[in-house]
Formats: C-alpha cells, sequence, structure tokens
C-alpha cells in the first residue's frame, strides 16, 4: 500500500493525464463508431488523442519535448499542445462553416431559380391545357 | 436598342416601395425585362412582386444578403441569355430615366461594367452622415489606388454590365452584406473596363435603410478588410473564367 501510494505522489500528473486522455480517446472513438462524427472532421481529433496519450503515459518524452522548446515546467508543456490543438480545430470549423455557407448560398438559390422556372412551366401546360380542353 | 436587357431588382422588405419602382421601369425602359429578387422578405414583398406583373420574381427560401440576392439575379440574366444587365435597387433611390445613360458606354463598347456615380460630376451636395461621407472617400482613395483608376462612387449599387461581366459575376459576386466596393476591385483586377456615369439619386422613399450611422464604422472596417483581401488574390485564370 505504501509502494502504491509512494508511486501515487510522485506520478500523480502523468497519472491523471493518462486516465482523462484515454476517456477523452474513448469518447472520439465511440462517437465515430456511432457515427455522430463525420471520419473526414474527426480524423484531427484521433490524431491530437493520440498525441496526448503519448506524451501523458511516457513522461521521458515530455521532458524532452519540454527540453526541446525550453519549457521548465513538464506538464504546461501539455496544456500547450492542448491549446495548440484546440486552436487548429477551431480554424478548421471555420474552413468547414465557410464551405457550408457557400453551399447553402448556392442550393439557395438554384432552389429560387428552379422555383421560377417551375411556375414558369406549370403556367404554359396550364395554358397548353386549356387549349386542348376548347379544340376539343 | 436590340440587345436583350434584364433589370435585376434586388428586394428585401420593400412592399411599400416596389410599385412604384416597377412603375418608374415600365415607363423608362418598356422594352427591358424586369427581374425581382425577394431576399426572403419579412413583410408581403413576395406577394407584391408577384402582382406586380414583371418578367420573373426569384424568391430566395433563406436570406442570403444583398451579394446573394443580386448574385441569383446575375445567375437567372446569365442562363438566359441576356445581353445586359442593370441593377436597380427595390428601395426607389435610382432613377429608372438614368438606365440609358447607363447603358450608353457598354453599348459603344467602351465598358464593361458601369457605375451610376453620385460623385463624378458636380454634384449639389449629397446628403448624408459624417461617417458614410468619410467612408466614400476613404473607399475613393483605397480602391482608385488599389486598381488606379478614378473610381468615385464605391458604393453606388447602380450599375450595368455587359455579357462577359455577367458571366464573370454570376459565378464570382462577392457574397457580402456590402458587396459593392468589393466588386470594384474584383472586376479592376481582372481587367473589366469599368466606367462611371453622373447619376443623381432620389433619396429614400420609404423603408429603412441597410446600414445605420451607427454602424457605418463598422461596416467601413468589414468592407476595408475584404477590398485587402481581394486586392491580395492574384487575377481569375481566363480557363476558370
Amino acid at each position: 500500500m505504501y509502494g502504491f501510494s509512494n508511486f501515487f505522489n510522485t506520478h500523480q500528473f502523468e497519472i491523471v493525464a493518462s486516465i482523462c486522455s484515454l476517456c477523452f480517446m474513448l469518447f472520439i472513438i465511440e462517437s465515430i463508431r456511432k457515427q455522430l462524427i463525420k471520419e473526414a472532421y474527426s480524423l484531427i481529433w484521433v490524431f491530437m488523442g493520440t498525441i496526448l496519450i503519448v506524451l501523458s503515459l511516457a513522461p521521458s518524452v515530455l521532458k524532452f519535448v519540454s527540453d526541446i522548446i525550453g519549457i521548465a515546467y513538464p506538464p504546461y508543456t501539455l496544456s500547450l499542445v492542448l491549446i495548440t490543438a484546440i486552436l487548429l480545430i477551431l480554424v478548421q470549423y471555420s474552413i468547414v462553416i465557410s464551405k457550408q455557407t457557400e453551399r447553402i448560398k448556392e442550393l439557395t438559390q438554384e432552389l429560387s431559380l428552379l422555383a421560377e422556372k417551375m411556375a414558369r412551366l406549370q403556367e404554359r401546360v396550364e395554358k397548353l391545357e386549356k387549349a386542348e380542353k376548347s379544340s376539343k | 436598342m436590340s440587345a436583350k436587357a434584364a433589370v435585376l431588382v434586388p428586394c428585401f422588405n420593400e412592399e411599400e416601395n416596389i410599385p412604384s419602382v416597377v412603375a418608374t421601369l415600365k415607363k423608362h425602359v418598356p422594352e427591358m425585362d424586369i427581374i425581382i429578387i425577394n431576399d426572403c422578405s419579412t413583410d408581403h414583398t413576395a406577394a407584391v412582386a408577384a402582382a406586380a406583373g414583371v418578367k420573373a420574381v426569384l424568391d430566395l427560401p433563406c436570406n442570403l444578403g444583398i451579394g446573394g440576392a443580386v448574385q441569383t439575379g446575375l445567375k437567372y440574366a446569365y442562363r438566359n441569355g441576356y445581353e445586359l444587365a442593370i441593377k436597380f435597387d427595390g428601395d426607389g433611390q435610382h432613377k429608372a430615366e438614368n438606365i440609358q445613360k447607363l447603358l450608353a458606354p457598354i453599348e459603344a463598347n467602351e465598358a464593361d461594367v458601369v457605375i451610376g456615380s453620385r460623385f463624378c460630376a458636380k454634384h449639389d451636395g449629397f446628403k448624408s452622415t459624417f461617417f458614410r461621407r468619410l467612408g466614400i472617400r476613404l473607399f475613393f482613395l483605397v480602391n482608385s489606388a488599389l486598381i488606379r483608376q478614378m473610381i468615385t462612387d464605391n458604393t453606388s449599387g447602380f450599375r450595368a454590365y455587359n455579357r462577359r461581366a455577367l458571366s464573370f459575376l454570376a459565378r464570382r459576386y462577392p457574397s457580402f452584406d456590402y458587396p459593392e466596393p468589393e466588386e470594384v476591385i474584383l472586376l479592376g483586377k481582372n481587367s473589366f473596363r469599368i466606367k462611371e456615369v453622373f447619376t443623381e439619386m432620389n433619396p429614400r422613399q420609404g423603408g429603412v435603410s441597410s446600414i445605420s450611422p451607427v454602424k457605418s464604422i463598422y461596416y467601413m472596417i468589414k468592407v476595408m478588410f475584404a477590398i485587402c483581401m481581394v486586392a491580395m488574390r492574384p487575377p481569375v485564370k481566363q480557363e476558370d473564367r
């Protein structure tokens, strides 16, 4: 018991971070499996989740990365990765939203053009039908 | 005038103005087809437009803003083989008797796009708010510098297009809340010949202007940003037009 408590005390951050990352990953995979998220938009989440898991499970990697970018306190590196990931995903959302707005605009325009065309055709059909009736 | 011409009238909540706008158009340019684009108005614009006896009424099922509405009209004109298109505001501020004046440079093959300008000749004081005048002045300086041509009235919505400009804009009209200044840059960048013609404009007859004085500054910043972005893009390749 003493051994576990000691391990927990020295690795508290890694354990909490690992559990959170794994839960997050499970949540993402489950959402994709249930088709709540389209595969095209989910890859970036899976990618970010994998990086988070690796960094939380392997403190040596986190330490290595922190040393490279000059961060003295490794847990902060994890937050930095998280913030960067969120930023990238939000930009991707802006791109997706813009694309969808463009498509909605195109569809709206086509719809109005088709409705006008149909009204004109209907008018013509009615006229022809009337002419047909009167000629009989 | 033999070429097939369409007058595009974008409308948003203009039930009060449509009858008089259509009447003046029918009086001054009876040979032209009137196309009303109803941008999902919340009043009776749809019914009033349908009863106005025009060539076509395009009812948008969602509100797209002026840019999207105008583009719908341009698409209609392009697909139905019109040689000329005139953009004419549904609020009655443009004068139908000026349409022929606007078309003259296109018919003489001197321009692809003609802008009805309130400022390019002597004018007896266009009344507007301070910020609006400041904005108009700013657009004049920035746009003129960017496309190296004097464009005095960048916010004017009274414009005429030939078939070449029509086919280009039907695909690429800026889908923005206030597309006019951006449109000038887009056309200039893609080497369309732009010309301005002096036209007087009426004060608004009814309804509410789409730009309140308070929003003017926000509008200016937004449009300036959009203009800079368009200016930074390379011209559209010939094969993509």
